[in-house]
């Protein structure tokens, strides 16, 4: 599944493993009774190299958030292994930035504190922590909202937050699950600009799960689609547009709308 | 990380939420033609409601009147029951005795006891019967069954247990408290943020860390909820326990007033049990109001947009 790809040619020349790689994993969960059991995902084999974008689109209901759980640590698979950077992965891990579609802030915690829960929890010393959030509020353009409370914010203040705390701990693999879902389109456009300009450069792996498709045309190397129940992988498509790309300029591109096509010709039999 | 020199400088000021510079269009519609908004005394009057404050001081006279009137007409025996005046005399005199006070720490130290005792141990039990499933499967149908039973019926078996002397007090008012606050507390554990719970794990957060920066924070509101009816149950069981015997206390003084005859006295002392519960709750109120201000500041309404 090697795709000829922006950044993958580069880290695929040092020979190291790749960043993310399931291998025949299955995972079923299991009911009270064997006709309950469901089989979530069937036989999935994903390779990504680091610092790909990679963005996983299907239905409701097909596994996507699974393979995000199984890769944070939080869920193992049935059969099959599922590795990072060569190893299995056996727990969560400190190196890795999960986002959900809520912003997910602690309510009693002012911005500034919220970016701060990861570092806290790593025994990142109180100034270096207090430091290191305030800069990256200001790099989300929210410095002049670090002591207020997520309550005082708007849902796009909210994950632009979330954002940050997920930098803070400067992870290696960035899961992003539906992370611009609940924000209003002109919100979301910012926010998704913020958020590559942030990833620019950083040789990050990001896999971001969504059930939009022209987010995930826009943003990523990489388009997977999976097929409903149980998930499997139905298509995989590189999306080579140049970057920095100009995702605001981008949309009304007519190789954007093409290639947006392709993918939804394959996207559309699963929603059925 | 990357630097911000590949975005281009007009998103970079939409990004950081400084409005590029554009010239300021003037609205059609004046402001000033609207009548200026009250300040001085007039907003003063405002906030007070004159119409408001003079129903409550009428309805509170409404009902002293009928009150009085209803004793004076003898609608239950003269012999039972007090006018206003005399209630408010019982009240003067009996505020007046230095035994009063000595029976008040009495009451407020058993009620302060059995709700500290009963709401720690509540909130410790519903923390972990809470967080962990299969603790709470195997405590569960007990701490429902004793739930179910009427707590106070367990008085008089205190009393002889525990004798007639605060301890009896304390114990029943520490069980009744104890399921006010466990069973909120238990169910408060489950319903914290569960996405919030699911970026601790993912962020790799060990269970002492999970507990004291998420779970406990997120069940405060609930549990202050709990303490507030806490309090006032404490107080209520421990006057209960006192008026079915003890040596001490104002549950003694209350029933002892009414064994008198000495109506106006009995409801000196009701009215005293009712200003201390509200003071109860009110100084947990206060304590809630810190420690919960991130709350206070959320309902102001100030939601500021991107």
């Amino acid at each position: 599944m090697t795709q000829s790809i922006h950044r993958t040619d580069e880290t695929d020349a040092t020979g190291g493993p790749p960043a993310v790689e399931l291998d025949g994993v299955s995972l079923v969960f299991d009911g009270s009774t064997a006709e309950e059991r469901v089989l979530a995902l069937d036989s999935i084999d994903m390779s990504i190299p680091p610092g790909q974008f990679v963005a996983v689109v299907g239905p409701s209901g097909c596994g996507k958030t699974t393979i995000l759980n199984m890769l944070a640590g939080l869920l193992k698979p049935t059969v099959g292994t599922v590795k990072r950077h060569g190893e299995i992965v056996s727990g969560p891990s400190n190196d890795i930035g999960y986002m959900l579609a809520r912003s997910a802030l602690a309510p009693w915690r002012t911005a500034r504190k919220n970016v701060e829960l990861g570092l806290e929890i790593n025994g990142v010393p109180r100034r270096e922590r207090g430091e290191r959030a305030l800069d990256l509020l200001q790099r989300v353009g929210l410095e002049k909202f670090a002591d207020h409370h997520p309550s005082q914010l708007s849902q796009g203040m909210r994950q632009r937050v979330s954002i940050a705390r997920t930098f803070a701990i400067d992870p290696d693999l960035w899961l992003m699950d539906e992370p611009f879902a609940a924000l209003d389109a002109q919100t979301r456009i910012l926010v998704q600009m913020q958020f590559l300009e942030l990833w620019a450069d950083t040789g990050k792996t990001v896999i971001l799960v969504t059930h939009d498709l022209e987010e995930a045309t826009l943003l990523a190397d990489r388009v997977i689609v999976i097929g409903a129940r149980p998930g499997y992988i139905k298509s995989d498509t590189p999306i080579d547009f140049e970057r920095p790309r100009h995702i605001d300029e981008l949309r009304f591109d007519q190789r954007f709308a093409d290639l947006e096509h392709t993918i939804w010709k394959e996207l559309r039999d699963e929603l059925v | 990380m990357s630097s911000s020199e590949t975005i281009d400088p007009g998103l970079a000021a939409v990004l950081s939420d400084e409005v590029p510079a554009r010239a300021p269009r003037t609205p059609d519609f004046d402001l000033d033609v609207l009548p200026a908004p009250p300040s001085g005394w007039r907003l003063f009057i405002k906030r007070v409601d004159p119409p408001v404050q003079l129903a409550r001081l009428g309805l509170l006279v409404a009902i002293l009147l009928v009150w009085h009137y209803a004793v004076e007409q003898e609608w239950v025996d003269r012999i039972f029951s007090a006018t206003p005046k005399e209630v408010l005399d019982g009240f003067v005199d009996v505020v007046s005795t230095q035994l009063f006070w000595e029976d008040f720490w009495v009451t407020l130290r058993e009620a302060v006891l059995g709700f500290v005792i009963g709401g720690g141990l509540g909130l410790l039990v519903g923390l972990f019967v809470g967080r962990y499933e299969r603790i709470g499967k195997i405590f569960g149908p007990f701490l429902t069954l004793a739930n179910s039973l009427p707590k106070i019926a367990f008085a008089p078996i205190f009393l002889l247990w525990f004798g007639v002397g605060e301890m009896s007090k304390i114990v029943l008012a520490a069980v009744v408290v104890f399921f006010i606050v466990q069973v909120p507390t238990q169910a408060a554990v489950g319903l914290v943020e569960p996405d919030l719970r699911v970026v601790a794990d993912s962020m790799n957060a060990n269970e002492f860390q999970k507990f004291t920066k998420i779970i406990l924070p997120g069940i405060l509101p609930t549990v202050f909820g709990a303490f507030r009816l806490a309090a006032i149950f404490s107080l209520l069981s421990v006057v209960f326990a006192e008026i079915l015997g003890a040596r001490r206390g104002l549950g003694l003084r209350l029933i002892t007033a009414k064994n008198n005859f000495n109506i106006g006295e009995m409801f000196a002392y009701t009215l005293i049990l009712g200003l201390m519960a509200l003071t109860l709750n009110g100084v947990i109120g206060l304590i809630e109001r810190r420690a919960l201000r991130w709350q206070a500041r959320g309902g102001s309404g100030a939601v500021i947009s991107i």
